[in-house]
C-alpha cells in the first residue's frame, strides 16, 4: 500500500514538474513577445 | 437582426464567465523619493491593464525639499481625480530603530533590512505609529486612503485590529481584511510579489504568479515595486499584466 502511494506520489510529482517547465516555457516566451503598444525606448 | 443580438449576448456572458476570478494590480511604496519615475511607471501599469490601479503610498515627506513635496502632493492629488485607488503604506516605511520591539519584531527588522516599521511594537506604540501615518497623509491634503498595508506586509497581534478601527481594509501576505457589522472578514488573496527575490529565481516567480492568476480561487494581488522595472524589465512586467488581464478581471480593493 505504502508503495503505491509512494509511486503514486512520484509519478505526479515528476508530471507536475514536467507541465511547470512547458508552462515557464510558454510564459517565457509570452512575457518576451514584442507588443504594439510597446514604445522601442521602454527598456531604457 | 435578432440573431445577431443573441450571438453579441452569448459572447459578453462568456467574456463575463472567462472573467469571474480577479485581481488586484497594485504599485508599492510611491513616495516623495521616487515619485517623478515611479508616476510614470504606474500610468504604464495602468495602460496595461486597460483602468486605473491601486498604489500603496508612503506619506512623509522627510527632509525632502518644499519644492519636491509639492510635485509629490501635486502628482498624489491628480492619481486620485484618475480614479486611482490609494492605499496607505506605513508612515516612512523604514523603522525607527530608537522604538521598543519584541525579539520577533527585532528579527524580523533585521531580515527585512528595516523596512517592517510595525514589526514587533506594542499597543501603544502601534497606535501612536498607525495615527502619525494617516496625520502624514492627512497633510497632504487629499481624501481618505482605502485602507492600510503595513510594509512588508508585516504588522503585529495589534495592527490589525487598529487599521480596521481607522481604514475599510488591512492586509497581510496571506489575504485582505475587511469589518462587515463588527466582524473582520477574510478574503482569499495571496501576494505575487517579486522585490525581496533575488534575480536568479524571478523567471520561475513569474511563472508561478501567471499559474496561480491561471488557476481558480481568490482575488490575488500582483505586486510591483519601483525595483522590480530594473531587474524585470519593463517589457516583461507589462506583459505579464496583459496577460494577466486577459485571464482575470482587474479590480481595486474597494470592488472586493
Amino acid at each position: 500500500m505504502s508503495d503505491w502511494l509512494f509511486k503514486s506520489w512520484l509519478k505526479i510529482s515528476a508530471l507536475t514538474v514536467i507541465l511547470f517547465f512547458f508552462y515557464h516555457l510558454f510564459i517565457s516566451q509570452k512575457l518576451d513577445e514584442e507588443c504594439g503598444c510597446c514604445h522601442s525606448d521602454d527598456e531604457k | 437582426m435578432e440573431q445577431n443580438k443573441d450571438i453579441l449576448d452569448i459572447q459578453a456572458a462568456e467574456q463575463s464567465s472567462r472573467k469571474k476570478k480577479k485581481f488586484i494590480l497594485c504599485y508599492h511604496s510611491l513616495s516623495v523619493n521616487n515619485f517623478k519615475k515611479a508616476s510614470v511607471q504606474i500610468r504604464k501599469l495602468a495602460e496595461a491593464a486597460g483602468a486605473p490601479i491601486s498604489i500603496a503610498v508612503v506619506p512623509a515627506i522627510g527632509a525632502a525639499p518644499e519644492s519636491e513635496a509639492e510635485q509629490f502632493r501635486e502628482e498624489l492629488e491628480k492619481f486620485v481625480k484618475e480614479g486611482y485607488e490609494i492605499m496607505l503604506h506605513g508612515a516612512r516605511h523604514r523603522a525607527d530603530l530608537q522604538m521598543k520591539r519584541s525579539l520577533q519584531g527585532k528579527i524580523v527588522l533585521w531580515i527585512s533590512n528595516n523596512g517592517a516599521e510595525f514589526a514587533g511594537l506594542d499597543e501603544r506604540f502601534t497606535q501612536a505609529l498607525l495615527k502619525r501615518s494617516l496625520a502624514l497623509w492627512k497633510a497632504n491634503g487629499i481624501g481618505k486612503p482605502s485602507g492600510f498595508i503595513p510594509p512588508i506586509w508585516f504588522g503585529n497581534k495589534y495592527l490589525k485590529q487598529q487599521a480596521l478601527e481607522i481604514f475599510d481594509y488591512y492586509e497581510d501576505y496571506h489575504g485582505i481584511y475587511q469589518k462587515v457589522d463588527g466582524k473582520v472578514k477574510k478574503y482569499k488573496s495571496d501576494t505575487l510579489s517579486f522585490s525581496v527575490y533575488p534575480p536568479a529565481v524571478l523567471g520561475i516567480l513569474q511563472t508561478y504568479a501567471c499559474l496561480k492568476m491561471l488557476l481558480p480561487g481568490g482575488a490575488h494581488r500582483l505586486v510591483f515595486h519601483e525595483k522590480d522595472f530594473r531587474t524585470i524589465g519593463e517589457k516583461r512586467i507589462l506583459n505579464m499584466v496583459r496577460y494577466i488581464s486577459t485571464m482575470r478581471e482587474k479590480i481595486m480593493y474597494r470592488d472586493l
